[in-house]
């Protein structure tokens, strides 16, 4: 029999732990309950997560001539689909899928193999290359923001998917990531790969990157998700095409400076770019726990 | 099928000789063991032949041709590694066919999705299917094709690390320490199943074991290395009977081979703590003789030496007596047929007499030595 004593310790642990887990949600709570309000609810804070659904007029429908009756609708309704129709969403959300799949793609290109050297090979000035990795952990993306987007004006590429892209190819932390990993796979698998006949590429993909799965699916969720969520680098880098517009500058499209802002859009907005990161981590969570504490071989 | 030779092989790491200087000639079809203590070499050497590791200096042949300048991968040569070290994410089939789509199909066709549908690839890809079977069969593992590594046993994961190695038809196998990760019953029963499949497959095998046991009883010839030099090479027997070196005769045989400490006297007598043996030097100084536990025998008087029991232990088929002699640091070991068991007593006074053929001297540099009978001199 166990018996479920009061423990001032767990408790004390547990209230921390909760503390810790509201101020983490709250932002994601405000986010969505602002997302199901009318301005007027969002103002005077009242209605509860889902607002009081009043009905309100919608402003385009009656710009385009429709009657006051049937432009009435749902502030829920209202501020989703002026998400998708204000601004272009799904082109938005399509641009997304666009640059955070083509910067893992590449990553995972450049990592593994630099990764496989970096953990198996023995050659002149390793440990001296793993140190420089090890410091290109360290460096801050705004510190070298200004010099990477004159680099790209110079070479006439800003406004451009490659802008997006090709800064972030070289990823140091998918580099030790994957190089840790690739520490604790036995040195006989590779020598029995070589007598098999393959030469170091072909044990790169065929033997080391499927023993490393677990690694490289929490590599993908920490890369897509700062790709996904970046707002500060695709800001610098677009300075005209909308076209090119990834999910977070999206954004910008319910601040109307003068006429104050949309925040119901907006957050709706918010809401929609999330979501797909929300799922796909639930999706993989086990896996990704997996890769970070590096248990794949067993 | 072919020969294997190693000329002159040294290897250091840092400033650490580990070969230094290994020749050993292989024959077609020879079943080889390189055996010494953990740390002599042996799979180092084993690593350099398979290409895996490059000497510092030296020339490997196979078949008479120098492949020092070749890769791992073009040697023609197959591995069964101590962690059997199978693929974990292929299963035990693609595990098999791995040597053979590496070698048989070409890069385009061993692509993932378009890869199949290229011309002629289906065709190789069931023959390499029909292959990987046949070799599942001889091994006893067809049914286990589908499964991955990881739901086999050690005994089953190590049939399919040789099924790996047969399926391309080496010139040679090399096999690094592939029993000691098996239980002792396994090891006995896999023992039997890789000497049987040399015979079989008519193949040079190239073994590398710690175990004196498994290398005299698989082996046509033995290699005892020790400290990075070939001691001795030989057919097990010629080892146990005239070993070349007293590190050898201690390595090989278990128990092991009993070492008197003697002296050899002015008129070339060897004393053991002042008694006479009855041998005389030839060339050397003795200054141990060797005597395995059969080897030496019950007498009615003191012939080479006397102890006191110590401990008996039945083996059931044999009876190992353990015997205190005053001079000999270690106890002295004799082997009796069990039918002897009721006549000894722990504490009880043995004389000792040895068969005298199979006692071997070794000098002070531990090299075997001629020895002489003693009685003609001894009664001039």
């Amino acid at each position: 029999m166990t018996h479920h004593r009061f423990s001032s310790r767990q408790t004390l642990a547990h209230l921390v732990l909760i503390f810790g887990a509201v101020i983490v949600l709250l932002p994601f709570y405000v986010m969505l309950t602002t997302s199901f309000k009318s301005s007027v609810g969002i103002a005077s804070g009242t209605g509860g997560l889902f607002g009081a659904q009043e009905l309100v007029l919608d402003q385009s429908c009656v710009n385009l001539g429709g009657s006051e009756q049937d432009c009435l609708t749902r502030p829920l309704i209202d501020n989703y689909h002026q998400a998708f129709t204000a601004a272009p969403l799904w082109r938005y959300l399509l641009n997304g899928v666009i640059v955070t799949a083509s910067i893992f793609v590449l990553q995972t290109l450049i990592a593994v193999p630099a990764a496989y050297a970096l953990a198996k090979l023995r050659f002149w000035g390793r440990d001296a290359a793993f140190g420089l990795v090890l410091f290109c952990l360290l460096i801050p993306v705004h510190a070298i923001a200004l010099p990477l987007y004159l680099m790209l004006a110079k070479l006439g590429l800003t406004n451009s998917y490659a802008a997006l892209i090709l800064p972030w190819i070289v990823s140091a932390f998918g580099i030790f990531l994957m190089r840790q990993f690739f520490m604790t796979v036995p040195d006989d698998l590779i020598d029995a790969a070589r007598m098999d006949g393959m030469g170091e590429f072909a044990i790169i993909w065929r033997v080391m990157l499927p023993t490393a799965i677990p690694a490289l699916l929490a590599f993908a969720i920490f890369s897509v998700v700062a790709h996904w969520n970046d707002y500060f680098w695709p800001r610098i880098v677009l300075t005209g095409d909308r076209n090119l517009f990834t999910p977070p500058l999206g954004l910008r499209e319910f601040k109307g400076d003068l006429d104050g802002d949309f925040y119901g859009p907006m957050m709706a907005t918010a809401t929609v770019i999330v979501t797909p990161l929300v799922v796909a981590f639930l999706l993989a969570q086990r896996r990704f726990i997996d890769g970070i504490t590096l248990t794949g071989m067993k | 099928m072919a020969t294997v030779q190693l000329h002159k092989i040294k290897k250091s790491f840092g400033g650490t000789d580990v070969l230094k200087g290994v020749s050993l000639d292989i024959a077609d079809g020879e079943f080889l063991s390189l055996v010494g203590p953990s740390g002599c070499g042996k799979s180092t050497l084993l690593r350099i032949l398979a290409g895996l590791e490059t000497q510092s200096s030296g020339t490997v042949s196979i078949g008479g041709r120098p492949i020092d300048g070749l890769r791992a991968a073009d040697r023609d040569l197959a591995m069964v590694f101590q962690s059997y070290a199978l693929y974990p994410h292929l299963t035990v089939a693609e595990n098999i066919a791995v040597p053979l789509t590496m070698r048989r199909l070409s890069g385009a066709q061993r692509l993932p999705g378009i890869g199949p549908f290229l011309p002629g690839s289906r065709s190789l890809r069931q023959e390499i299917a029909t292959t990987v079977r046949e070799a599942a069969e001889m091994l006893d593992i067809a049914h286990l094709l589908d499964r991955k590594p990881g739901q086999l046993s050690g005994g089953q994961r190590q049939r399919v690390a040789v099924g790996r190695a047969l399926v391309r038809e080496p010139s040679a196998f090399l096999l690094d320490e592939p029993l000691s990760n098996l239980d002792a019953k396994m090891r006995v029963h896999m023992r039997a199943e890789i000497a049987q499949l040399n015979r079989r497959l008519g193949a040079t095998f190239v073994y590398v074991t710690h175990d004196q046991a498994e290398a005299m009883t698989m082996s046509d010839r033995i290699a005892v290395m020790m400290e990075g030099e070939l001691l001795q090479v030989g057919t097990p027997d010629a080892l146990y009977d005239r070993p070349a070196d007293i590190r050898v005769a201690q390595f090989i045989g278990s128990p092991a081979i009993n070492i008197l400490p003697v002296e050899t006297d002015d008129t070339g007598m060897i004393r053991l703590y002042g008694a006479q043996t009855g041998f005389r030097a030839g060339r050397a100084q003795i200054e141990h003789l060797g005597v395995r536990p059969e080897a030496l025998l019950p007498c009615d008087d003191n012939e080479l030496l006397s102890g006191r029991v110590r401990l008996i232990e039945n083996l059931g088929s044999d009876l190992f007596v353990q015997l205190d002699v005053p001079g000999v640091p270690r106890p002295v070991t004799l082997r009796l047929p069990p039918s002897a068991r009721g006549r000894l007593r722990p504490g009880e006074l043995m004389h000792l007499c040895a068969d005298r053929a199979r006692v071997v001297g070794f000098d002070a540099s531990g090299k075997a030595a001629p020895l002489l009978r003693a009685e003609v001199c001894a009664h001039v």
